[in-house]
């Protein structure tokens, strides 16, 4: 175990040093240290102004949205759950649109995309609230219902986005916009990255201290209840610490999918341990992942920039198919059986 | 000492199972509940156990309705083995039994504490887990996972305890070990015992009072009371004859070939 944790922060630390010191500009590690805690010149403008900003950008994302997506698997008891299919994402990106159409200022973009998550989730929530009989004296959510409804408003939130871009958008609007629809980090700077960091921090403490009761909610509702769980209240603090992580993702990088599902995957299939070895293993290679994403997002093609979020749904939608297909022999070989 | 009583209980889904049933489990107590399949059994363990509300009726322990309760206040107190569970394949026998302690500590409170350590252990031993404590649950059989979800309720320190036909499963040895090890409980600590079980004989040597379910009907009363031939006829639709062998009655099927 200590050796795969080892691999993972060499992993995490060669990301870290690739994304400050290759790009158009490229720098040996020790002289990009030196420029940029000297702060003269240039090169340290574009590794304290740009290159930083951004691969922080990039370590937040991947830390929310694999946190974001190992919380509602587990809520959720379904390995296919990605922070998607709650809606927070859809309706994150339906407030940065309209607050993008309405030519609000740019600073209030993520506290607009955490709203519109907040919102799109509640109403998820709301119609997730299993009436009547729900466990341990309270009514809990329905995870069916809470798949189903977050598949229902993203494609609400998704054609909402294409009727006020095809009324009121223009066309520059309406490129910026798309740009922002598939994901990117580029032009993230310092004044952009703390409003979503703040929001964050009551969620990652959830996340980091709601071990036991994922661990509860693993044994099923009824069991959890029975051992002296609030079943509905863990339930809904787990969730909006979820959605806030999302939102907080989609308000930095826009729509960027699968990081929520690919890292939990993997910290499931390497670090096998309690609730605690598995949040910080997945949040570690969220941002390995996404640190390397974004780096070839930027690199791959010189002078030109991919869309991080396309790339990474190249990258996840095979995986995702992978995974059902496992799904699917699985189910097989135990008909068989 | 815990009383555990329900008032003029209903339960049920579209149709009732039963109606109006005034039950009392007590202290050093093992009350058996029978029936054939489809009764309300489970319905049952579960409305007592705090996990399904009556549509009629209330549930109280000491005097409290347990829905006025909060599930931790409840937990502590009262402990259910469900008739079937999912378990995690990446959890060991010992996470596992120590989620019972989960009533008793701080919702951030993750580590055990030395004499929920000791307690722990002790259990393990007591249900021969003790060698099983470090694998995972999906390599064990299945009567192993049954006796680590036994373990994980009696690790709650319950004053009363609800099992589910918790046997199903078990080999004989590890079914008259558990039995067993139940009646020493409710003997030594006083445990009130709801237990549903379909075998007539392991009723007949644990309980001290049997509640039989059937078609909205109930009886419930003392074994002599309750299992007569008239009413395991009635209820089971067997020829149940018995016949008395130190102290206790023996049942078997009069016209089984």
């Amino acid at each position: 175990m200590a050796a795969r944790f080892t691999i993972l922060f060499l992993c995490l630390t060669l990301a870290l040093i690739a994304n400050l010191c290759l790009g158009e500009t490229c720098v040996d590690p020790i002289t990009a240290l030196k420029t940029a805690f000297s702060g003269k010149g240039e090169l340290a403008a574009v590794l304290n102004e740009i290159r930083i900003p951004r691969l922080l950008s990039a370590m937040l994302t991947g830390i929310y949205l694999s946190l974001s997506g190992y919380l509602l698997q587990k809520l959720s008891r379904n390995y296919l759950a990605d922070p998607y299919l709650t809606g927070v994402s859809s309706g994150a990106a339906l407030g940065v649109a309209a607050a993008l159409l309405l030519g609000l200022d740019l600073s209030l973009v993520p506290l607009i995309a955490i709203t519109g998550g907040i919102s799109t989730s509640t109403t998820v929530i709301v119609l997730s609230r299993r009436s009547a009989t729900g466990h341990g004296g309270t009514h809990g959510l329905s995870i069916t219902r809470l798949l189903l409804a977050g598949i229902a408003l993203s494609a609400v939130a998704q054609a909402a986005i294409n009727l006020m871009m095809h009324i009121f958008g223009t066309q520059s609007m309406s490129q910026g916009l798309n740009l922002w629809l598939m994901g990117g980090l580029s032009g993230r700077t310092w004044s952009e990255l703390l409003p979503p960091l703040l929001y964050s921090i009551p969620a990652l403490a959830v996340a980091l201290f709601s071990g036991k009761q994922l661990r509860l909610l693993s044994l099923g509702e009824e069991t959890a209840a029975a051992l002296g769980l609030n079943v509905g209240r863990a339930q809904l603090i787990i969730l909006a610490a979820a959605v806030m992580l999302t939102a907080a993702a989609t308000s930095i990088a826009g729509l960027v999918g699968f990081v929520g599902l690919i890292a939990p995957y993997l910290a499931r299939q390497i670090f096998k341990g309690s609730e605690s070895v598995q949040i910080v293993s997945v949040l570690a290679i969220g941002a390995v992942l996404t640190l390397f994403a974004d780096l070839a997002a930027r690199t791959l093609i010189a002078a030109q920039e991919l869309p991080l979020g396309s790339l990474m749904a190249v990258l996840g939608g095979p995986f995702f198919i992978y995974l059902l297909a496992g799904i699917d022999r699985v189910s097989e070989s135990s008909e068989e059986a | 000492m815990i009383k555990l009583q329900t008032r003029s209980l209903s339960l049920g889904f579209a149709q009732p199972l039963f109606r109006d049933l005034d039950l009392s489990l007590e202290s050093g107590r093992i009350t058996a509940i029978m029936g054939p399949n489809g009764c309300g059994k489970s319905t049952l363990i579960r409305a007592l156990a705090r996990l399904k509300k009556p549509q009629r009726g209330t549930v109280e322990l000491n005097g409290q309705d347990i829905w006025q309760m909060s599930a931790r206040d409840f937990a502590a107190k009262v402990a259910c083995v469900p008739q079937s569970m999912q378990l995690p394949d990446e959890l060991k026998v010992f996470d596992l039994v120590t989620l019972g302690r989960n009533p008793h500590q701080k919702w951030w409170q993750s580590k055990l504490k030395e004499n929920e350590q000791a307690q722990t252990e002790s259990i393990l031993q007591r249900l021969e887990l003790t060698s099983l404590k470090n694998k995972y649950l999906n390599e064990l059989s299945g009567g192993e996972r049954q006796r680590a979800i036994i373990a994980m309720a009696l690790n709650q320190a319950p004053s009363l305890l609800l099992l589910d036909e918790p046997t199903t499963g078990l080999d004989f040895h590890h079914q008259v070990e558990i039995l067993q090890h139940l009646k020493a409980m409710k003997e030594s600590c006083g445990l009130a015992i709801g237990i549903v079980l379909h075998d007539l004989n392991f009723a007949a040597r644990l309980a001290d009072q049997v509640l039989l379910i059937k078609n909205e009907k109930l009886l419930q009363g003392d074994l002599q009371t309750v299992f007569t031939s008239a009413n395991l006829k009635e209820f089971f639709q067997v020829d149940v004859a018995s016949f008395k062998v130190e102290e206790s009655h023996i049942y078997y099927l009069r016209d089984f070939i």
